[in-house]
């Protein structure tokens, strides 16, 4: 049956993300981050990694 | 996350499509003249009988007056009904009719009506914009008055599609003057031959005509009333969800590109990079269409609310029809647009123009629909 919702599974990583970057993406660390030379936020982009977004091509959507 | 249709979702769609085979350039030809001699927006009695004879209409009803088809067959049939160039309006219209008995009306209105509905035999309009109201629906003013066992209607609507071959009329009117907008409205089903109805055409630029409709001391019997007396807004909202999850333009647009995409295979090498951009730019958002579309679909299909979702599909449809045909008339030359032909695509595209304009006006303006969406779907308060 045709179906344009996403399923349980994406709804669930979607909240997670969203939980990882309300935790470590607020605007002070998003300033803080462009205030850099190279305008990136290592210790984001290392929880991100731990958190599979790479994978995230592979989930069954 | 599922758009690929299985073999089960196909069933409706395959049976519409051996139909399809079954009907050649004459008889095609045939459809278009009925529904020009009717003055009627692409509705043929001929193949609304076909749909009826083959219990294509009202798929999704519950036996013995439907399939109880799921509503994604529903979706794929009448797609493909459109994606074949058949006049679609006339199922749409009567299953809106049937819909809205199924919902709200008593058992002995959907004894008597739904047969009829089923198999055809019976059209259906509804009586709801007034003169000098605009897109107010809000403001009507036509009273009916209970006197025994009937009420006595008297008013007049304007716009009322299909009323002049339409056996019976959806009729919203007040039934209590003491209140105002939505309240003290009531719906009744009105036998179109009573004596006291009369009928104006009002022709429009697609080349039909719609309708300004008189109710002069018109008796209707008490049980024609649909749902509750002073409770017909409750009614009628179902019917304008329904009516709103109608594709308004844009799969009958995709039939039009495909034949356009013909056509340019021949002359392809005059085609500059600009062209070919649009085009692909109205690929991609007859996709997005049609999305919607599905979606307003499915979610009525699962009980949802479509009041904020089906008038984003049809602002967007009917809008994506107007700026299509305009790019293409342009592309083909405008000259194609004033002169009798006998190359029925450029026919085609000089009706559509005139049928899209249309399209973003019928069923509530792009204004209206917008405001719905900021109000329904965004939750935004209303301007005062």
């Amino acid at each position: 049956m045709l179906d344009e919702r996403w399923t349980p599974e994406v709804e669930e990583i979607g909240d997670a993300l969203r939980r990882i970057l309300s935790a470590e993406s607020s605007p002070e660390q998003v300033r803080k981050a462009e205030a850099e030379e190279n305008g990136r936020d290592a210790a984001l982009e290392q929880t991100l990694a731990e958190f599979g977004l790479g994978d995230l091509r592979r989930v069954d959507i | 996350m599922n758009f690929q249709p299985d073999e089960e979702d196909n069933l409706y769609r395959d049976k519409l499509r051996a139909i399809a085979a079954e009907y050649g350039w004459q008889e095609m030809r045939a459809l278009r003249d009925e529904a020009e001699e009717l003055h009627l927006e692409r509705f043929s009695f001929e193949f609304q009988n076909r749909l009826g004879r083959e219990g294509l209409i009202g798929l999704t009803w519950p036996a013995p007056y439907g399939k109880g088809a799921r509503v994604d067959q529903q979706f794929l049939m009448a797609e493909e009904l459109e994606c074949q160039g058949f006049p679609g309006y006339g199922l749409t219209s009567i299953q809106r009719g049937g819909g809205m008995l199924l919902r709200s009306g008593s058992e002995e209105q959907i004894a008597e009506h739904l047969p009829h509905v089923a198999d055809g035999s019976w059209v259906y309009c509804q009586g709801l914009s007034e003169p000098g109201a605009g897109s107010d629906l809000l403001s009507l003013r036509t009273r009916a008055v209970r006197e025994g066992d009937e009420y006595v209607i008297n008013g007049s609507k304007l716009w009322t599609s299909t009323a002049h071959h339409a056996n019976w009329c959806s009729l919203l009117v007040r039934t209590d003057p003491e209140q105002s907008r939505h309240k003290g409205l009531s719906l009744l089903l009105v036998d179109l031959k009573s004596p006291g109805v009369t009928m104006q055409p009002v022709w429009v630029l697609g080349g039909w005509h719609v309708n300004a409709v008189f109710y002069d001391n018109v008796r209707v019997p008490a049980k024609n009333l649909v749902g509750q007396e002073n409770q017909g807004w409750k009614v009628i909202t179902g019917n304008l969800d329904e009516e709103r999850a109608m594709s308004f333009g844009g799969t009958e647009t995709r039939l039009l590109c495909a034949r356009l995409i013909h056509r340019l295979q021949e002359r392809a090498d005059t085609l500059g990079e600009s062209d070919l951009e649009r085009l692909g730019h109205f690929i991609m958002e007859l996709e997005a269409d049609r999305l919607l579309y599905l979606r307003v679909g499915l979610q009525a299909a699962r009980g949802e609310d479509t009041s904020g979702s089906g008038p984003m599909s049809k602002v967007y449809g009917s809008e994506l029809a107007q700026q299509f045909v305009e790019w293409a008339a342009e592309l083909l030359g405008r000259e194609t647009l004033y002169q009798e032909s006998e190359d029925v695509l450029a026919n085609d595209l000089e009706q559509q123009v005139r049928v899209a304009t249309v399209l973003t006006v019928i069923g509530g303006t792009s204004e209206v629909q917008r405001n719905i969406v900021a109000t329904r779907y965004l939750g935004l308060p209303r301007s005062n």
